[in-house]
């Protein structure tokens, strides 16, 4: 069955980001009510004809407790997705388009806020005594941190393929150029070469310090309604041309505890299925992308993604971004071009989504030319990942 | 604080319903995988349903102990104080031997971290942790 929603995204709502531990006037919860004020602000949206909340992975902020204290007068939808870390960035989205569609609410709200230096950065452990269930089998055996469970597909995936260091880092200076012309990144002005790349520090292999996301602070938010209501409203509607996820066969904790994935799946980034769900459903090709946001927790998972998508053959993706070929916006495919989770802020990968619909109402940093198709993979490794294809409604 | 002994740097492992048997066979010097009562598929790590067959009867199969390393990783940065002393060290996936595919997660000692490779032959070495707790840790083989 193909997607056949015709929902749209039509309000953008983000705060500013910043390092973790910076922000120390609001709390995450203001953060996710400013967010999604702001996604409300920017469609026209009166906030009290907001009814329905949608997020996902671990967030704190509970749609029916925002919904509380932004005073909505009834919550028609409240749901968060299962599971995966920054895998379900795309999948809240399409959550969203399934209950405007289905009648379920009328204008709902996808959003993520996270302040890591309100709760714990992520790249650290928080000194439990215990481990449970599937997790003792990898935080009681030293694999406790996300670096660390995600570099152990990239080692497996460079030794399969011959992959050079390089390639990683090529995928980190290609978000670096991107910040560096998004006054919004964390990391707008630090520029960024392959020396300072090879020369930083080493974290956990094959990662160095900046193969790994920023740990930041911040929200941000997109506003879902029917394609008839989009019609009426300010902004240039994005329409979800294509939403999917899911996993294949025991990827259910995936890298995040149980490695024991099919071993011909096992230096992929699980999003194989999604891509091709997504492209299916949408009756396109990888070729037709004109600009991508590929989830990077870490970068080497980045190159994984890739090939899931069908951009590259296995094991060659890092040619997508070597010689500079993925920066600015006369590239073959853009990708990453807000800076992304590894150079704006890591908002688990929700500034992505973002990112995505900007480049459809033609309001990116580094905007693309005419984009038809935008597309956005969010999270790999788990179950579910997920992605989504814009286009311009 | 610093840590020293692994106790201390590392989370014990909860022993649930379904994951009990592994780790009680551990504090035995035992190295166990379930096994499906049904069907015999082995499955990695546990849960109370066969995915082949749907049979919830659960056995726990020896295994020899040995394996070759799959994918790892050395850690260079200490995730917390505790983990200060303790880098760099190593992170593995096992391949055992004994099954298709079934990997463990798992730490290779007894040998300097980088020189760790893919493909390494390794086998089990039993860590007491305390007295209700054993993991098991690989070395070269
Ligand atoms: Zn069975």
């Amino acid at each position: 069955m193909p997607w056949n929603s015709d929902a749209c995204i039509v309000g953008l709502g983000e705060t500013e980001y910043v390092k973790q531990g910076e922000m120390t006037d609001r709390s995450e919860f203001e953060l996710a009510c400013e967010a999604i004020e702001n996604a409300a602000g920017d469609a026209g949206v009166d906030i009290e004809d907001v009814d329905g909340f949608s997020s996902y992975a671990n967030d704190r902020n509970k749609g029916s407790l925002v919904a509380d204290a932004l005073g909505i007068p009834e919550v028609k939808f409240s749901n968060k997705v299962w599971g995966g870390g920054g895998c379900g960035g795309s999948a809240a989205v399409m959550n969203a388009a399934m209950a405007v569609e289905s009648g379920a609410a009328e204008y709902v709200v996808a959003y993520r806020a996270l302040c890591q230096g309100q709760f714990g950065r992520r790249g650290q452990t928080q000194g439990i005594d215990y481990a449970e269930g599937t997790d003792a089998f990898a935080h009681s055996l030293g694999l406790e941190t996300p670096p660390q469970m995600y570099a152990l597909p990239a080692q497996r995936y460079m030794h399969e393929y011959d992959v050079p260091q390089e390639h990683l880092g090529h995928v980190a200076l290609t978000s670096r150029a991107h910040a560096n012309r998004n006054p919004r990144a964390v990391m707008s002005d630090r520029e960024m070469t392959m020396e300072e790349y090879m020369d930083s520090p080493p974290i956990t292999d094959p990662y160095k310090l900046y193969d790994c996301c920023l740990e930041s602070d911040g929200a941000c938010a997109v506003l879902v309604t029917s394609a008839e209501n989009a019609a009426d409203l300010p902004q240039p509607a994005v329409e979800i041309t294509s939403a999917a996820q899911g996993g294949g066969p025991g990827w259910g904790s995936g890298v995040l505890s149980s490695h024991n994935m099919p071993l011909e799946d096992y230096p992929t980034s699980n999003a194989a299925r999604v891509a091709d769900r997504l492209f299916e459903s949408a009756g396109l090709t990888p070729d037709d992308i004109d600009v991508a946001q590929l989830y990077e927790n870490f970068t080497g998972m980045v190159l994984m993604t890739a090939e899931d998508y069908g951009f590259a053959p296995r094991g060659e993706a890092g040619e997508l971004f070597v010689d500079g070929n993925a920066i600015g916006p006369d590239a073959d495919l853009p990708i990453n071009t807000s800076g992304g989770n590894l150079s704006e802020a890591y908002i688990h990968g929700f500034n992505l989504v973002v990112e995505a619909a900007r480049q459809v109402r033609g309001t990116s940093p580094t905007q693309v030319d005419d984009v038809e198709y935008s597309l956005v993979a969010s999270g790999p490794g788990v179950t579910p990942h997920s992605g989504l294809i814009l286009s311009p409604a | 604080m610093r840590g020293t002994t692994r106790e201390e740097i590392f989370p014990l492992p909860e022993k649930g319903i379904d994951t009990a048997p592994f780790w009680e066979a551990c504090n035995r010097h035992e190295l166990v995988v379930q096994q499906c009562a049904d069907c015999g598929a082995l499955r990695h790590p546990p849960t109370p349903v066969c995915p082949d067959c749907r049979s919830y009867e659960v056995d726990w199969a020896d295994v020899p102990g040995t394996g070759e390393i799959y994918t790892y990783t050395t850690t260079h940065y200490a995730a917390s104080p505790a983990h200060e002393d303790h880098t760099p060290y190593n992170v593995s996936i096992v391949l055992l031997d004994g099954t298709e595919d079934i990997r463990l997660i798992t730490q290779v000692v007894d040998i300097d971290p980088e020189s760790v490779e893919i493909g390494m032959p390794v086998e089990v070495v039993w860590e007491d942790v305390n007295e209700d707790t054993t993991v098991p840790l690989f070395r070269p083989s």
